[in-house]
């Protein structure tokens, strides 16, 4: 299974990629919005674990455009800070409904909900 | 000036007198009332008739009989009193809160042989003073709730990425398998210690939440879903729980910080309870016990637990107390206070830790908002049942 983490702090999203890739997953990380949009056109995840708030494009809007382009991609948000609901909101009011997953995550809680994709 | 003159001004002067909305009495210098007008009639309870000849001690409180002897002081040195504030007693012992100003009167000579007074009531304006006080009071409290929450959601969110790349790389230390015993244990007490400060963070960071607009939260049925989520536990401890929950009656607030609250109070009380005990839970029609025309909802949590000893009792909702160890962050009464005084509510504690008969008894008011707030409750009940 090939899992995108975006995250703009390198040391999440590299500890992140290292902690899947230790399950036997294939991951990778991107730093941007822009990067992301770039790597998914190449990497064709299963998966995509975005942090909301990023520098240039927010992790909505990316995930937007990514849905979009790939319908059958899972997403999943991750946030450190409450004032992201409201843009969660947004995005399910325009039909996106993704689990908002709160930072810091337990790593194995995190491998436990992404389990059931690896096998699909 | 010719009598006929003189009598007409001074029957003008009696008119104005008279017809004046104000009290206006005069009195020698002894504190013998001599006049006194329909508005003091009126204002006092005493008619004219009662009044003169009588003391003006009638009229003062026993306990500002020294104000009026340092008056009459100064009005004997031809001095005025203006505007002062002050409290007189009426015919029906009621106070009522008055602004007088206190003339001396003098005879054709120039001598002083008396005062007149002239007494204006200002209980409406004080209370609306004390009204916009205590509002300004309130606001200032809630701006204090508003920046520590604030500051509490930006310190969170600049610990929250840190937090999350040590837990990540703990456990990435742990679970590499290069690590000697010793050194496993010692990561595995690091792992734990940032859960638990995940876990403050998380608390602190609850307790502000960007303004959405309330909802109408049914307080039973918010206590029956947290029961619901304790059941399990409640069970494996032996805690009986006996609930009277009475449902359709809602508070205007919000529903997350509202299962907050109850959370928080359901939790503390299972823990005050370790080898189980008996629970009773109450959401009822109630009012406010300090401010009785204020109608609401109270909550009520009663466990038998082991009690909050006397000497902590006043820190059980300071940021940081807690009596539960490691297990406790020591923001959940903290939290529930903010939360509770946010929703405008109330909260009260009584405890007991004499052994046979301990516990605790948390209740909680919250108002209805609405202008008729029973009428609204019980419209309410009905539409929902």
């Amino acid at each position: 299974m090939r899992v995108l983490i975006i995250d703009d702090e390198k040391h999440i999203a590299d500890t992140l990629v290292m902690i899947l890739q230790q399950s036997g997953w294939e991951a990778t990380a991107a730093y941007d919005g822009k990067l992301a949009l770039q790597h998914v056109d190449t990497f064709h995840p299963k998966v995509v674990i975005s942090d909301v708030i990023l520098p240039g494009m927010n992790g909505i809007e990316v995930c937007m455009a990514i849905q979009s382009k790939y319908p059958a991609c899972h997403i999943f948000l991750f946030s450190g800070q409450p004032a992201t609901d409201e843009l969660v909101s947004d995005a399910r009011q325009r039909g996106f409904h993704w689990e908002l997953l709160a930072k810091p995550i337990e790593p194995q809680e995190l491998l436990d909900k992404l389990e059931p994709f690896a096998t699909e | 000036m010719s009598g006929d003159q003189g009598d007409s001004v001074t029957g003008r002067l009696a008119a104005i007198v008279e017809s004046s909305d104000d009290a206006i009495i005069s009195k020698n210098l002894d504190g013998v009332i001599s006049s006194w007008n329909k508005s003091a009639e009126r204002l006092f309870g005493y008619t004219a008739e009662e009044a003169i000849g009588q003391s003006i001690m009638l009229i003062i409180p026993a306990d500002r009989r020294k104000e009026e002897e340092s008056i009459l002081d100064r009005i004997r040195h031809g001095q005025r009193v203006d505007h002062f504030e002050t409290v007189r007693r009426r015919k029906d012992g009621t106070l009522i809160e008055l602004s007088v100003t206190i003339s001396p009167v003098r005879d054709s000579t120039g001598r002083v042989v008396g005062a007149s007074k002239v007494g204006r009531v200002i209980t409406e304006r004080r209370q609306s003073e004390r009204a916009l006080r205590e509002s300004e009071e309130r606001l200032r409290k809630t701006e204090k709730l508003a920046a520590a929450g604030q500051l509490a959601a930006s310190l969170a969110h600049e610990i929250n990425n840190p937090l999350s790349s040590v837990t990540n790389a703990l456990y990435l230390l742990k679970t590499t398998g290069e690590l000697s015993g010793g050194a496993k244990s010692l990561v595995d007490i690091a792992s734990s210690e940032l859960a638990r400060m995940a876990r403050i963070v998380k608390q602190s960071l609850s307790y502000y939440r960007r303004a959405v607009a309330p909802t109408d939260v049914d307080i039973a049925t918010t206590v029956a879903e947290s029961l619901q989520v304790f059941s399990a536990k409640l069970e494996r401890v032996g805690i009986a729980v006996q609930p009277n929950l009475i449902k359709g009656y809602v508070v205007s607030g919000f529903a997350d910080e509202i299962r907050q609250i109850i959370d928080n109070l359901l939790l503390n009380a299972i823990e005050a309870m370790p080898d189980g005990g008996r629970l009773r839970i109450e959401v009822r029609p109630s009012r406010d016990w300090k401010q009785g025309s204020r109608q609401g909802i109270r909550f009520v949590v009663a466990d038998t637990g082991s009690g909050i000893p006397k000497n902590i009792a006043s820190r059980i909702f300071e940021p940081f107390f807690t009596t539960k160890e490691e297990k406790g962050t020591g923001l959940g009464l903290w939290v529930v206070r903010g939360l509770v005084a946010k929703h405008e509510g109330r909260i009260r504690v009584c405890s007991s830790d004499r052994a046979g008969r301990s516990g605790t008894v948390i209740s909680i008011f919250w108002p209805t908002v609405a202008s008729s707030p029973e009428g609204d409750a019980v419209l309410r009940r009905e539409l929902a049942v």
